[in-house]
């Protein structure tokens, strides 16, 4: 099929728009539009194409007007009239009248759109909606790269911004130093700090996946649960930074026994400790860090619900480590627990108590050590320990986006609960409603709900909002958190010498955190 | 020489509405700058409106590229590459503006910009450049686009690395590698279909790897690359015959495709690749399920076509034979144009073996015309049915006796058409097959008092008369005639009933008269023939009246008195007969003939008496006199006359008619004749040995048909026309003249280009020479020539194209200004000689029936008589040489034409390539006595428009009186 021009002609024979899509001379395209009214005759015929020596003209009346195709001889003539048939369908399209004004008006419209329906005299495989997308060229690309832009631009005018302010305190500071004539070990310190707290506003925007989101948090809730303390304790407390900066020194320098002493006796450390940390940390430390891996389904069902856990002990002085654990399982699902190849099987399989296989050996010293592992796999939707019900529905305004959340599993203790939904436009959401708090992410194009902690007695919440978009563009939702007690119920509940069953003093930890949390 | 933007490839025709006000440049300049960007989006609709009717703006280009281009709307982006499409991208001299790189640059930032669309539509804008200049920095932008995500731009890249590629393969001589190797890669229909397109013409080996490599997923692929891949087969087994083999399977399966173009197309490409009986039936069968499957009837009239071809070739014709009875089935279609092909190809396809199924469909279908008559179609198809079965009856004369019956009852139908084909059928049937005469006869007596048309009685009438050849027929007719005449003495039986319904007759004449007109009419030989008619039907009153009398008498009682006339001739035949029959007795011969004189008598009677709504004419009294008269005197000359002579003149006529047709079959024929005839030592051809040339020779129709199409095939007669070059050189001005110039007028189909030639005959530099050029009649200068500069002596040529757009005789006139350099004067100006267009290159003889002739007669408006004064003194070759100087078409058949009576009349007729209709009647005569005496006469011209008439009067007026000189 060879498709020479498209063109639309009144009755009379004026040809208003031609779009000629073969090379074709000026005069020769006039010359086959003007000759065509002549060769359609007055008589009614019950057929629309006309043959000469050369062309074919196939036509379709339009009211005054007529849509008339030129094509070769040997051209498909099904294939013409298919073609025909969308060309005419195109004209109401642009075109609120079939009309000489209306046309003349629009010509340019409708020259792009004939443009769409052929390519090179062929027949482009398109339909009336594509030819309207193709002709708004609305693009979404476009919008992500407009967005990027945008942001690039005010980031690197904050980063200005903080630059000059950066400048401008280290001035300040020099002065102050210069004029104080203090030791230059408290400027280098406030330094590394200032250094740290600019590199963390760095690191807000380029907050980019839920992932590195929980590496972050991760690394919080680390530096928190280790029984050393951690340079950003101390330089939180940055009333007494002296004392327990030296502290921190002797403490590295003395020998571990002393140091338990010290830090037990120390009251400055142990109520900085307290303040941060509940756990108190004994020279046997026991450590229960569990992680979640769940996938679900936008509409319930679940993908993939995976926990496992890891029971860690940690000695402090060698002689401590001849001890056995005690532990009690009360948890009933299908759990699959695995112990240390050092530990003694059967021990743990009588008696629930984990010990080494050589009562005389003691547990290494200094390092956490993993004594069992379990591994929880499910895909009942009853064991998702937080429910997420995304609900968006488009109306005329946009998209309307209700999520709540339910608590399924009550003993749990969620503590800050970020969660992540994506939007589809980098429209700002107008948000109704909200329990907890919400940040809207322009750069990234998502909105970051906040719930501080959700426990038993706030185990649901909601939130709504409204932002233009379609129904399925708001997932992935990601969900991130940390609880202080864990999934399974698994617990240590003594722990006692191994030479003379004797209790021992120890301190217990259970972590619960968010490896992958995504409702796609 | 600059080429002038005529010659440039034209993508877009706006009209600019006439009575809009035109902005100055000024406005658009200012637009185009402050503006925002609707305002600019308008302005720069404008520019690119204006520039297509022929303006330019030179000076608007550096606005455009300082304050529109940088824009990022999308409006104005996609109509600034409608505007790098018109705009001339080189200096006169040839060479590329310095402005079109920063144009460049633009496109390669729109190549990457993030917008697919955007993208997409650039690189379908980049199809049209045709500078290797332009396109070359942008050439790693346009392959960066094949990767990109969305279809939309890839397989606009695909299209424009196809049109580089084509057009300067030296930029990407690698193109088709790289299109092979997206193709492999490449999901999306549309991205495959263009690149396979652009296999098919840049890399057929690689189009064919391809396809060898996914032939079995053929059927699972989408319409328009199926489609493709069709042609690709077509254009490879056209170049490389041996690898039909390979592809003809695939062909076949595309036969059953879920989509009817490309089923179509498969077919075609079937055909061309074997002429195996089974290829050929598997294509036909495939193309009447389209027409039947398909509802719209383009579709089926152009099938159609196509089967027809297949016809042409005698061997495909036996196979197309089996098929005949599947063709009929287009029938069910309720166009009468495909009810008509359709019917005339059963009609060449059938044989002895299918003509009986035929025959019982046609008839089928003829009683179906009877349920449905509200369609207003149905008495043109039982018209073409009747002639369909007449032709066949004659091909195949066994049939006759079973078709006789079930035509004659459509001699009583209301609808003359038909009928009028069942007289002549049942005439040429009478005739030629005696055995069938009884038959006949009993069917035409049975049915003869039903019939309601005036013209159809007077038909059977004369077959009654002609073929009523024993005493019981004979008699049997006369007293259908009496029953058909009603009481006789008419006059008497008329005014007895006038006694009663007096005052309603009174009024029936009042109005009967007023409504009675007289219309000028034309012949079939081109004479005018004053004939009276009623235009109305009869009034109520009448038609009540007129019911209670039998036929014949109501046709007289309305004053049709031709067929009194008709009943008179008929009545002295039997007359005759009937005396030759009864010779020994001598009563019944009176008997029967006073009986004859006796309704004459009295109709001559009726006529004169003014009781009808018309008296009888002088022809018709006439004729019935001579009736009566030959009745009475019996002499054996008339006599003879009257029993054979009018039988002798039907067969001359029907043999010529048989010639005729004959002559047109074999000229239609004749090539097909010819290559039937294998000569006993002709060499045998077999397919598998035949050699590449051989095919070759037919040249690829796609091709051929494009060519045709944007009108770049060149005509045969192409030398022709150029050797005689010289003759149309038209000299403009005079040979002393300071410029000197002469015209070469190139008349293409629409256009007409001038090739001027200028000399600078002075010693002084001419500047500013400008040829101004003016129309006369419906020419339209499409461009001005510009302006420019002629050194001494020197000389130039200058092209000017002028758009013709009807036929009428066209005058280009003009003048040359120019100014001297250095000399102070005005300007100076030469005038030119008139350059005068002659029509005649815009007519070619063209068919008409006479019906369509004696339509458009009445129907066109102007008529241009012209009296004949020529010194040519032969009545024939006058009308040779009419018809040779006005390139018009002899309608009137030679066998008309032929013999020596001193008078002619013919009809010719023509067509402009514009489409207009001329038509003429050429009524001439020369007194036979005197061999020198002139040929006198006229003809008349007429058309629909005023032009054509007078420019044709013109041109006949200029003719006859060259001859003189």
């Amino acid at each position: 099929m060879v498709l020479l021009a498209a063109a639309i002609c009144t009755k009379s024979g004026k040809a208003l728009v031609s779009r000629q899509f073969v090379e074709m001379t000026r005069a020769r395209i006039e010359g086959l539009l003007a000759s065509f009214p002549k060769l359609i005759g007055t008589g009614t015929k019950q057929h629309t194409f006309i043959e000469t020596e050369s062309v074919r003209y196939v036509y379709q009346p339009l009211d005054k007007l007529y849509m008339v195709l030129i094509t070769t001889k040997a051209s498909n003539i099904l294939e013409d009239l298919e073609t025909l048939r969308l060309f005419s369908r195109v004209i109401p399209e642009y075109c609120k009248t079939v009309e000489e004004k209306e046309i003349n008006d629009h010509c340019f419209e409708l020259l792009f759109a004939f443009d769409e329906i052929v390519a090179l005299g062929y027949r482009e495989n398109v339909n009336l909606a594509q030819i309207r997308t193709f002709t708004d060229m609305e693009s979404h690309e476009e919008k992500v790269y407009k967005a990027m832009r945008e942001t690039q631009e005010k980031e690197a005018k904050q980063r200005m911004l903080e630059k000059a302010e950066e400048i401008r305190r280290s001035k300040i500071q020099s002065d102050k130093g210069l004029s104080k004539g203090a030791s230059s070990h408290y400027s280098s310190g406030f330094g590394s700090s200032s250094n740290m707290s600019s590199s963390s506003s760095y690191s807000t925007p380029s907050y980019e996946t839920p992932a590195s989101n929980y590496t972050s948090s991760s690394s919080y809730s680390s530096t928190t649960n280790t029984a050393k303390p951690s340079k950003a304790l101390k330089l939180g407390s940055n009333k007494d930074q002296l004392p327990a900066f030296i502290e921190q020194q002797i403490k590295q320098s003395m020998p571990p026994s002393a140091q338990v002493t010290s830090s037990t006796s120390s009251s400055s450390a142990g109520q900085l400790s307290a303040t941060t940390t509940p756990i108190n940390t004994e020279n046997i430390h026991v450590k229960v860090d569990e992680k979640i891996n769940l996938t679900c389904g936008k509409d319930g069902g679940v993908q993939n619900l995976e926990v496992l856990g890891v029971l860690s002990v940690r000695i402090a002085n060698e002689q401590d480590g001849r001890i056995r654990i005690a532990l009690r399982n009360n948890d009933n699902r299908n759990l699959q627990i695995q112990t240390n190849p050092n530990i003694d099987k059967n021990l743990f399989k009588n008696n629930s108590v984990i010990g080494l296989k050589d009562p005389s050996k003691s547990f290494p010293s200094g390092t956490d050590v993993g004594v069992l592992k379990w591994r929880f796999q499910t895909t009942e939707e009853s064991e998702i320990p937080l429910t997420i019900n995304c609900w968006p529905s488009e109306t005329r305004n946009g998209c309307e986006v209700s999520i709540e959340y339910e608590l399924q599993k009550t003993h749990l203790e969620l503590n800050n609960v970020t969660i992540v939904i994506p939007l589809p436009s980098n429209q700002a959401p107008v948000v109704k409603n909200c329990d907890g708090d919400f940040q809207y992410e322009k750069y990234k194009n998502c909105i970051l709900w906040r719930i501080a902690s959700i426990d038993q007695s706030n185990s649901t919440g909601s939130f709504e909002f409204t932002v233009n978009g379609h129904a399925n563009e708001f997932f992935p939702i990601n969900v991130n958190f940390v609880s202080p007690k864990s999934y399974c119920d698994i617990e240590p509940v003594g722990v006692n010498s191994s030479e003379n069953s004797s209790p021992v003093k120890y301190s217990l930890e259970s972590v619960f955190g968010v490896d992958r949390y995504e409702i796609v | 020489m600059s080429s002038t933007s005529i010659e440039q490839p034209c993508y877009t025709l706006i009209n600019l509405p006439q009575d809009a006000e035109q902005p100055t440049e000024m406005k658009l300049r200012e637009d185009l700058e402050k503006g925002d960007n609707k305002v600019k989006a308008e302005a720069l609709k404008k520019v690119i409106q204006l520039m297509l009717n022929g303006e330019k703006f030179p000076s608007l280009l550096m606005t455009i590229i300082r304050f529109v281009m940088p824009v990022a709307d999308h409006t104005l982006k996609k109509l600034l590459l409608v505007f790098w499409e018109i705009v001339p991208k080189n200096t006169p001299d040839g060479k590329l503006m310095q402005e079109m790189i920063l144009v460049c640059d633009a496109y390669r930032r729109d190549l990457q910009h993030p917008n697919e669309f955007i993208r997409g539509s650039t690189l379908r804008f980049l199809c049209k450049l045709k500078e290797p200049e332009l396109l070359e920095p942008l050439m790693p932008s346009i392959k960066a686009c094949l990767e990109y995500k969305h279809n939309y731009v890839r397989r606009n890249a695909v299209m424009a690395i196809f049109t580089i590629y084509k057009n300067f393969n030296f930029l990407m001589p690698d193109a088709p590698e790289i299109i092979a190797n997206f193709l492999e890669r490449e999901q999306d229909m549309s991205c495959k279909r263009n690149a396979f397109m652009m296999l098919i013409h840049a890399d057929q080996e690689r189009a064919l790897n391809y396809l060898s490599s996914c032939i079995d997923q053929v059927n699972t692929f989408g319409d328009i690359l199926q489609l493709v891949i069709v042609e690709l087969i077509y254009k490879v087994c056209h170049a490389n015959p041996s690898e039909r083999a390979r592809f003809i399977r695939c062909v076949y399966a595309l036969l059953n495709s879920s989509s009817q173009a490309v089923r179509y197309e498969a077919a075609g490409t079937l055909i061309t690749l074997s002429s195996a009986p089974s290829a050929v039936k598997a294509a036909a069968s495939c193309y009447i399920d389209l027409i039947v499957k398909e509802s719209d009837n383009n579709v089926k009239l152009i099938v159609l076509d196509k089967i027809i071809q297949l016809k042409e070739v005698p061997s495909h014709e036996k196979v197309l034979q089996e098929l005949v009875m599947d063709i009929l089935r287009v029938l069910s279609s309720p166009d009468i144009e495909v009810r008509k092909k359709t019917l005339n190809l059963g009609l060449d396809l059938v044989t002895t073996r299918s003509i009986g199924e035929m025959v019982l469909i046609l008839k089928k279908e003829l009683s179906k015309t009877n349920n449905a008559n509200e369609l207003e179609d149905m008495d043109k198809y039982r018209q073409l049915l009747v002639r369909t079965l007449h032709q066949m009856s004659i091909k195949f004369p066994d049939t006759a006796a079973s078709i006789i019956p079930v035509v004659v009852e459509y001699l009583s139908d209301s609808n003359e058409l038909a009928a009028l084909d069942v007289l002549v059928f049942i005439r040429e049937i009478i005739h030629k097959f005696v055995n069938l005469k009884d038959l006949i006869l009993q069917k035409l007596l049975e049915i003869f008092s039903s019939i309601k048309s005036v013209k159809i009685l007077r038909g059977t009438l004369w077959i009654l008369g002609e073929y009523c050849e024993n005493v019981e027929d004979i008699q049997n007719l006369i007293t259908q005639v009496r029953q058909s005449l009603g009481d006789i003495p008419i006059v008497d039986d008329e005014l007895k009933r006038a006694a009663g319904i007096e005052n309603k007759e009174d009024e029936q004449i009042l109005k009967s008269n007023t409504s009675t007109t007289t219309q000028q009419l034309v012949t079939a030989d081109g004479t005018y023939a004053s004939q009276s008619a009623f235009v109305s039907n009869t009034p109520n009153t009448t038609k009540d009246d007129s019911e209670k009398r039998p036929p014949l008498r109501s046709f007289l009682l309305k004053g049709e008195f031709f067929i009194a006339s008709a009943l008179a001739r008929t009545l002295t035949k039997l007359a005759v007969k009937y005396s030759k029959l009864v010779d020994n007795n001598q009563v019944k011969q009176n008997r029967f003939n006073s009986e004859a004189m006796l309704i004459m008598a009295s109709i001559l009677h009726y006529g004169k008496s003014g009781m009808a709504k018309k008296a009888i004419n002088e022809d018709d009294n006439d004729s019935i006199n001579i009736c009566l008269r030959v009745l009475s005197e019996r002499s054996p000359f008339v006599v003879n006359l009257f029993n054979n002579q009018s039988q002798v003149a039907l067969s001359t006529m029907l043999d010529a008619k048989l010639d005729e047709t004959d002559l047109a079959w074999k000229t239609r024929h004749g090539k097909k004749k010819v290559q039937a005839q294998i000569q006993p030592d002709d060499p045998l051809r077999f397919g598998q040995l035949i050699s590449n040339s051989d095919f070759i020779e037919k040249e690829d129709v796609f091709d051929l048909t494009l060519k045709q199409a944007i009108g770049v095939l060149n005509k045969k007669d192409e030398d022709f026309i150029l050797s005689s070059k010289l003759n149309k050189v038209t000299q403009l001005t005079g040979f002393s003249d300071p410029v000197y110039a002469e015209a070469y007028v190139h008349v293409n189909q629409y256009d007409i280009v001038l090739d001027v030639l200028i000399v600078n005959q002075t010693t002084d530099t001419l500047q500013n020479l400008t040829l101004e050029l003016a129309t006369l009649g419906d020419l339209k200068l499409v461009e001005k020539p510009s302006a420019l500069t002629l050194a001494p002596r020197d000389f130039t040529n200058i092209k000017a194209n002028i758009k013709v757009a009807s036929t009428e005789n066209g005058i280009i006139f003009g003048n040359i200004v120019y100014d001297i350099s250095g000399a102070a004067s005005d300007r100076n100006c030469v005038v030119l000689n008139d350059i005068h267009i002659d029509i005649m290159d815009y007519i070619v003889p063209a068919q008409c029936t006479d019906q369509e002739f004696l339509q458009m007669w009445v129907i066109f408006e102007w008529e241009n008589k012209v009296v004949v004064n020529t010194n040519i003194k032969d009545l024939n070759e006058y009308l040779e040489h009419v018809i040779k100087s006005t390139n018009m078409k002899c309608l009137t058949p030679e066998k008309a034409l032929s013999g020596d009576c001193g008078f002619m009349a013919a009809n010719l007729y023509a067509k402009s390539i514009f489409g207009e209709d001329v038509l003429a009647n050429v009524s001439i005569e020369k007194s036979l006595q005197n061999p020198d005496s002139q040929v006198l006469g006229h003809i008349r011209i007429r058309a629909k428009s005023q032009g054509m008439a007078l420019s044709m009067g013109d041109k006949i007026n200029l003719t006859q009186k060259q001859i003189k000189n």
